[in-house]
């Protein structure tokens, strides 16, 4: 087997639009995302809980709609701080990279001297120079009349990283551009659960990306969810087949990860530290057991009182029974997850947090 | 082995941009700096800082940041954690533990979950079973930690990678009680 380096998981880089490390999920969510969209059955909020892959989704439905519309993925969190966001400085985005769409397209968009400038490099703008809502709107038609798609998507990414009324406030805005553009929006889970999220949730439709199955105790396709993850760490990994050896670590990673992609990579990313310090190849039990107990850790530092009992008591439940603020906490950090169960929705508390040395796989 | 010094080794070594480390006090901090700047890989750069804003300018060197606001330094990390994808080398996030940055990450899910696994705390690793620690590295070596770092500081142990993990270990177990 070739130099094993784990860097290369690289749990926190997140995907482009037709990535070739992007694996299918088992529900193949980036597909359904796009087929909502065709079917004109938008605005749509991604929701989940974090690490859970909504923007390697977004990415990949992003692609999966380039033939039917002009398409602009906005990663909004690489763009800009999102605890500060301006609602001027996010039309500039929106628009800047729906231009550079637009130019891959090959458009003759009229560039009139009274419209604002989209194609030119946010960077190069003066740092006090915003785009209105006029802007953009006029924008977003003018391309849309010009394609030969006659269609827009906007897919923007990263508004659940605001605080909820910042976040609340910018999707506002941009729902009011919905006659110009599909929308998709990833989405702040407080603003489309409980009574607050009923206002929003009468305009949007609410996408889940949950974590895939893993558990060989419920009645789930868990080896499709294993095999998915599995099939991840193989590409990112550059391997051209998963040797035997790999097969023990992989398993026991998948079932730590509860189905998160992120905390997979990230217990394997460590496990593989653990086995180098060890002079090892591919990790032990020990390596990936010790990578599993840093995740354990993290995930106790952000527990709250009363957390673990309510956590241990709706084990398997909806959750609905839960005070809404504290399920919103718990899903958000992934604390609790839901899963599909036999067609139901079902709560699942996080199983790192019940992680006693070692796992049956 | 799950101990500080190896926890410690693989996070710096793991391609994260961020990492956290829990200090107990002000002055044991210095020593945590001290000994994990002995673990950075050979001619790799290091700077200490207390300015958060120095995450996004100074992307080449292992940035040890002391914030201090904690919380405030956490929300601005939070708030720009994908422009933390530029860093060439960590920043490692200093933090006191149990104190108000660790009771925060809870108002910072997506940051909190960067995190997840990369926090060390060498303070509760080194209290896992410091006896078990001192034996198993008497079994590894076959000399006492104080025996073996006087070897080694005289330079009759070679300057490896390995030593080095080693010197660390046997620092920590130097100055248990």
């Amino acid at each position: 087997m070739s130099h094993m380096n784990w860097n290369r998981l690289a749990p926190h880089r997140p995907l482009e639009a037709g990535d070739a490390l992007r694996v299918e999920r088992p529900s193949n969510n980036a597909e359904r995302l796009a087929s909502l969209i065709k079917a004109g059955m938008g605005p749509i909020a991604v929701v989940g809980p974090v690490g859970s892959g909504k923007s390697t989704e977004l990415a990949a439905a992003s692609k999966a709609l380039e033939a039917s519309f002009v398409t602009a993925l906005v990663p909004l969190d690489r763009l800009m701080d999102m605890r500060q966001l301006d609602e001027g400085l996010m039309f500039i985005h929106a628009g800047h990279q729906l231009a550079q769409s637009a130019g891959s397209f090959r458009l003759s968009l009229s560039r009139s001297s009274g419209a604002f400038d989209f194609y030119r490099a946010p960077e190069d703008l003066h740092s006090q120079t915003r785009a209105s809502r006029n802007d953009l709107l006029s924008f977003l038609r003018e391309v849309r009349r010009s394609s030969p798609q006659r269609a827009v998507a906007l897919l923007l990414d990263g508004l659940e990283k605001c605080p909820g009324d910042i976040a609340r406030q910018a999707i506002r805005s941009l729902l009011t551009l919905r006659e110009a553009a599909e929308l998709v929006v990833v989405t702040p889970l407080d603003l489309v659960t409980g009574p607050e999220g009923y206002e929003l949730l009468t305009e949007l439709r609410a996408f889940p990306v949950r974590p895939v199955p893993v558990f060989r105790d419920t009645e789930t396709d868990w080896q499709a969810g294993r095999a998915f993850l599995k099939e991840v760490f193989r590409r990112r990994m550059g391997l051209s087949v998963l040797d035997a050896d790999l097969e023990r670590p992989l398993t026991l990673a998948a079932v730590a990860s509860n189905g998160l992609p992120r905390t997979f990579l990230q217990i394997l990313r460590s496990a593989g530290g653990y086995a180098a310090i060890a002079n090892r190849e591919l990790p032990s039990d020990e390596d990936v057991y010790a990578a599993i107990q840093d995740q354990k850790e993290s995930l106790q530092r952000i527990l709250r009182d009363g957390d673990l009992a309510i956590l241990a008591r709706e084990n398997g439940s909806d959750g609905l029974e839960i005070p809404i603020d504290r399920r919103i906490r718990l899903l958000a950090h992934g604390l609790l997850l839901e899963y599909e169960e036999r067609g139901k929705i079902v709560v699942r508390m996080n199983r790192l947090l019940q992680f006693s040395g070692h796992l049956v796989p | 082995m799950r101990d500080a010094s190896s926890a410690l080794w693989q996070a710096l070594q793991s391609g994260n941009p961020i990492i956290v480390v829990l200090y107990e006090d002000a002055d044991l901090r210095e020593d945590l700096v001290s000994e994990m700047e002995a673990l950075l890989p050979l001619g790799r750069k290091a700077q200490r800082s207390s300015d958060v804003t120095d995450v996004f300018t100074t992307l080449d060197v292992f940035l040890f940041l002391t914030p201090v606001d904690e919380r405030q330094s956490l929300l601005v990390l939070d708030g720009r954690r994908e422009a933390l994808l530029d860093r060439r080398a960590p920043v490692i996030l200093l933090l006191l533990r149990d104190g108000e940055g660790v009771r925060s990450l809870s108002e910072v899910p997506g940051l909190a979950s960067w995190l997840q696994g990369n926090e060390i705390d060498p303070y509760s690793l080194q209290q896992i079973d410091w006896k078990q620690e001192r034996a198993t590295f008497e079994r590894q070596t076959g000399m006492s930690p104080e025996g073996w770092l006087e070897a080694y500081r005289a330079g009759r142990i070679p300057d490896t990678l390995e030593n080095g993990l080693l010197a660390t270990q046997a620092g920590l177990l130097e100055n248990l009680p």
